[in-house]
């Protein structure tokens, strides 16, 4: 029967930290990494339904000499 | 058959005091990793990934609402601005339409008392324009002339030529005199026009 000594527990305790830190960084790689699809993204972009008033009364003028 | 004491049955399973603290203190270490690895890690992981899918989809259903609430207002506009649409394409076409500005230049030509001597066009580069909202790619197409006329003359059709609706910019003039006074001018400008 193995015999369970002070050097078996650190080397458990080592082990344990080492998955904690595993899933914690997973748990941040996961948490950063953003799923909006490309196509999505680019349907995404924000449209400015203003039209440049300024330019249209410029245009109007050259075409109105 | 030899029958084991009950109390020294017990002390051969668990030993010492010490011995079974470090028993039970590993046991539970050792647990507590392989759990952590192989169902707690899996288990968040699923939980943070779905958290994040939730996030984007929430950001990008209100991005889409609000997209397509402006572009109901981009629509009604477009519906009450659409003479005026038709000068923006008049102002930046989609393609060259090389006849009409030649003959628009030919005519301010004529209008300024200048002589045209030589008229003709490069290759078309693409051109970004920055605006307030967005960097707009246009192509620019390089047009060059060569006029002879009197210097004021010249300035006239200068002025005009960049405030024709046809959108053009003078990029570059070379002036020289000959003799009796003849000016020469040799006038590099750039076209825009959009390539859908």
């Amino acid at each position: 029967m193995i015999k369970i000594t002070k050097d078996w527990i650190l080397i458990l305790i080592c082990s344990l930290i080492t998955v904690l830190s595993w899933v914690g960084f997973e748990i941040y790689r996961v948490w950063n990494t953003p799923t909006v699809t490309p196509l999505l993204e680019e349907q995404m972009k924000p449209l400015n339904p203003e039209l440049d008033q300024r330019a249209i009364e410029l245009l109007r003028e050259a075409g109105n000499p | 058959m030899q029958v084991v004491p009950r109390w020294r049955y017990k002390k051969r399973l668990l030993g010492p005091k010490q011995r079974r603290v470090y028993t039970v203190l590993g046991l539970s270490l050792f647990a507590l990793s392989v759990f952590g690895a192989f169902a707690i890690r899996p288990t968040l992981t699923t939980v943070a990934e779905l958290n994040r899918k939730i996030k984007d989809q929430r950001a990008a259903r209100d991005q889409l609402d609000k997209k397509i609430k402006d572009l109901s207002k981009a629509q009604i506009q477009l519906t009450r601005m659409k003479a005026d649409i038709t000068l923006a394409e008049k102002a930046l076409p989609k393609e060259k339409d090389l006849p009409t500005l030649l003959e628009t230049l030919q005519q301010i030509t004529e209008r300024n008392s200048l002589r045209l001597r030589h008229l003709g066009s490069g290759t078309a580069n693409d051109t970004p324009i920055t605006l307030p909202n967005q960097t707009l790619v246009v192509k620019a197409l390089p047009v060059s002339l060569q006029l002879e006329g009197s210097f004021p003359n010249f300035l006239g059709f200068l002025t005009e030529a960049e405030s024709t609706l046809r959108q053009l910019n003078a990029e570059n003039v070379l002036i020289s005199r000959r003799d009796g006074g003849i000016e020469y001018f040799s006038l590099q400008m750039l076209v825009y026009f959009t390539d859908d």
